[in-house]
């Protein structure tokens, strides 16, 4: 059963269609997390002990595949924790009461065998249990955004360089096959220089879950209250940013954006609407949108270069001038020169080198294999037993979580605003 | 496209079915030959669309959502190609199954909302572990009523992925509007592995098709001389590894195993269909069910090709019992 672990690895490697991890590790530096070709073993030296705080819908997603990698990776959910008691009911049954239940995630934070916590609270309160966490001595895996304020997303960041505890913040898409083969094909050349990026992310609902009761509205419709969370921008956003970031290999040097409520008018804060620019030094833009009053377009990052295109969410490469397959292109030239020869084109299957004017190609074949929601776990269990944070994850993390705040500060005063240089790292 | 000959070469490929798709052909009236590649083009959408098994607006999407709760009335088209799958179900002693494909994938539980990638399809929970008792698959277990136009499932284990036959089966689309437009002379790929011929190479009486070697570059193995006639290789090879892994692609319904052997089949027939369901089945029969599918198909050729390392292999001739043509080490 722990074998799967090495599986799961294999299959990701296998999915991204390399021979090894050695080229993916320069343009994805995290992925080295994964070069140990250890399976853990089954001793009790090894296990990691892992509470999770936050049991709603996102903690819960992340339990489903800890609880199975309770089997395969030698880990333990120790803990559960929620201030919304439906939530972490709900949470215990699901693990048949293996683990303990608290309402107070400082209870968790004092016990000692603990190694790790699960951060998938509402964003307001990322910051005060991550720092608590890292300086009880625990190691913390914190769900995107990374916080709700710039100040706070520093203070966490400089919480887990002083005590050298891994902090790692939930960007999944750094696992997923599909982008990491697209950053190879950026970086090596395939779609020329990105001149552009543009994103965007459409939904149409109200974002809002049933109530108890009336009096829990902004417990459990936290996100719509700039009390609690920046809306559209922390919840999604923030995704897309860390992916602009990640294909340029570098963060914006300015922001400017606008949103504005204009379909939800339900007693909301947050803006059911925005459109922001980011500009890089080197003139290059990302352009982002985010609705949720339309989900025809629903969500894309379109990653534009003077040589191609990858459209990455749907997992698309278009050439500008797609060459012709090899074997049918012997074979016009010798119908255009008058020659009968056989032409070796018959095999099984044709792997995507070469890309379509019409269609496109695929980025990755194995785009279906949703593996990336349980890699960045065992990345994260993987860093644990190493005793090293994944090289260059957190900064990911972090510098998306500053751009976004920026963005949604930009909007709301209007302004183009830039780094203020207290939170450069 | 023009030539330095009086032939007027006219090509186009675009991506169909997760592979390339070829057509190629020559001396068409220009404005003729748009009207055939805007057909060609829209009729693989409509037909990759109407059923894909990952596209939730697809036919078959909605049959393998509800086909067990209750029967599903769907159209003419869908009830003749499924009635078509059962034909070949028990023509290769089962081996060609389109129930099989929900077991090959697996797949992640619903995404939620948050963070998740809303482009996805939500899919059924389809672990492996679920179907280790592989009888709960076949596709006698889809039943069709003729008279209502309806299909339903007898379990719930049961979908529908016409990932083996929907090459062939948009092949045959294509090679008969060609014939009825009298387009005479045509090569139609896709991928490579599923190629239909109409007429001749211009300077030949046939196509000339050669098939590679699986794992090395070099001079073709064996030529194909197709007039009229349809290709289809099933096997494993490099570009399946690059993609499935060493446990291989083709799945065995009766064992309940991928078929890892580093071998090819290629069939040529009048059908594109037959050959795309025959050479998958060939590749997972033993000899004795090799030999009775065989005498059902009667293809025109069937080749094997069997690799040892990447120097050796073994051609043989399976319409001759199984003649070794060539053996090279």
């Amino acid at each position: 059963m722990l074998q799967e672990t090495d599986n799961s690895r294999r299959e990701f490697i296998k999915a991204m269609g390399l021979g090894g991890l050695g080229l993916v590790t320069l343009s994805s530096p995290w992925m080295s997390v994964f070069a140990e070709n250890k399976t853990a073993s089954k001793g009790a030296s090894d296990k990691v002990r892992i509470a999770v705080i936050g049991t709603g819908s996102r903690g819960s997603y992340h339990l489903s595949y800890l609880k199975a990698m309770e089997e395969t990776d030698n880990i333990k959910i120790v803990a559960l924790c929620d201030n919304y008691e439906p939530h972490l009911k709900e949470a215990m049954k699901y693990l048949n009461g293996s683990a303990k239940g608290y309402s107070d995630y400082r209870k968790v934070l004092e016990l000692k065998d603990l190694d790790c916590v699960l951060i998938a609270t509402p964003l307001h309160q990322h910051a005060h249990i991550a720092v608590d966490a890292l300086n009880a001595g625990k190691h913390v895996f914190c769900e995107k955004t990374m916080a709700k304020t710039l100040p706070e997303c520093k203070l966490m960041y400089d919480t887990a360089k002083q005590t050298g505890k891994i902090l790692q913040i939930g960007h999944q898409r750094c696992f997923k096959p599909t982008y990491i083969k697209a950053i190879e094909y950026i970086r090596s050349g395939k779609i020329g220089k990105v001149n552009q990026i543009r994103a965007y992310w459409h939904r149409n609902n109200d974002w809002r879950r049933p109530l108890p009761s009336p009096e829990l509205e902004r417990q459990i419709n936290w996100r719509l209250y700039n009390e609690y969370s920046c809306g559209l921008m922390t919840e999604l956003a923030s995704h897309q940013i860390q992916v602009a970031n990640w294909v340029l290999g570098k963060t914006p040097v300015s922001v400017m954006g606008t949103g504005s409520i204009n379909y939800w008018k339900d007693g909301r804060e947050v803006y059911d609407n925005v459109a922001l620019v980011y500009s890089y030094s080197d003139g290059t833009k990302f352009i982002y949108d985010s609705m949720i009053s339309n989900k025809f377009y629903g969500l894309e990052e379109q990653i534009m270069g003077d040589k191609g295109t990858l459209e990455l969410e749907t997992n698309k490469m278009y050439n500008e001038n797609p060459p012709q397959p090899a074997g049918i292109l012997q074979l016009v030239n010798d119908m255009e020169k008058g020659l009968f020869n056989t032409i070796p084109i018959a095999g099984t299957s044709w792997v995507p080198e070469t890309a379509s004017n019409y269609k496109g190609d695929y980025i990755s074949l194995d785009d279906k294999i949703d593996v990336e929601g349980k890699l960045q776990l065992i990345g994260l269990i993987n860093s644990i037993r190493q005793n090293k944070p994944i090289p260059q994850l957190l900064e990911q993390g972090y510098h998306a979580a500053i751009w976004t705040l920026l963005g949604q500060q930009a909007i709301d005063e209007q302004k183009i605003l830039t780094l203020p240089k207290e939170f450069s790292i | 496209m023009k030539s330095s000959s009086s032939i007027v070469i006219q090509y186009f490929n675009c991506s169909s079915m997760g592979t390339r798709f070829d057509f190629l052909t020559y001396g068409l009236d220009e404005g003729f030959y748009l009207s055939v590649k805007t057909f060609i083009i829209n009729e693989l959408e409509r037909i990759e669309h109407k059923f894909s098994r990952y596209d939730e607006k697809s036919e078959i999407f909605r049959i393998n959502k509800l086909a067990f709760t209750e029967p599903v009335t769907t159209d003419s088209e869908t009830i003749a190609l499924l009635n078509l799958c059962k034909a070949y179900y028990l023509k290769t002693n089962k081996l060609f199954d389109i129930t099989v494909g929900n077991f090959t994938n697996i797949k992640d539980e619903t995404f939620q909302n948050e963070g998740g990638n809303d482009k996805k399809t939500s899919s059924s929970s389809s672990k492996v572990s679920d179907f280790e008792n592989t009888s709960v698959l076949g596709t006698d277990k889809i039943i069709i009523d003729l008279k209502d136009s309806t299909v339903r499932f007898l379990n719930p284990m049961l979908s529908i992925d016409f990932g083996g036959i929907g090459k062939g089966y948009a092949l045959e689309k294509i090679k008969h509007y060609c014939t009825e437009n009298r387009i005479s002379n045509a090569l139609i790929s896709f991928g490579d592995s599923s190629i239909t011929t109409l007429g001749s190479h211009p300077h030949g009486d046939y196509w000339p098709i050669g098939m590679q070697h699986a794992f090395s570059v070099g001079l073709p193995l064996h030529t194909f001389r197709l007039n009229d006639s349809c290709m289809s290789t099933s096997g494993n090879s490099p570009n399946n590894r690059l993609k499935f892994g060493t446990n291989g692609h083709i799945f065995n319904p009766q064992t309940g195993e991928f078929q890892k052997e580093s071998k090819t089949i290629t069939v040529v027939t009048n059908s594109p269909i037959d050959a795309e369901v025959l050479s998958t089945s060939l590749f997972i029969a033993g000899n004795n069910d090799k030999a009775e599918i065989l005498s059902r198909f009667n293809p025109i050729e069937s080749i094997e090709i069997s690799y040892n390392q990447i120097n050796e292999h073994k051609i043989i001739d399976l319409n001759h019992e199984f003649t070794i043509i060539v053996k090279k080490e």
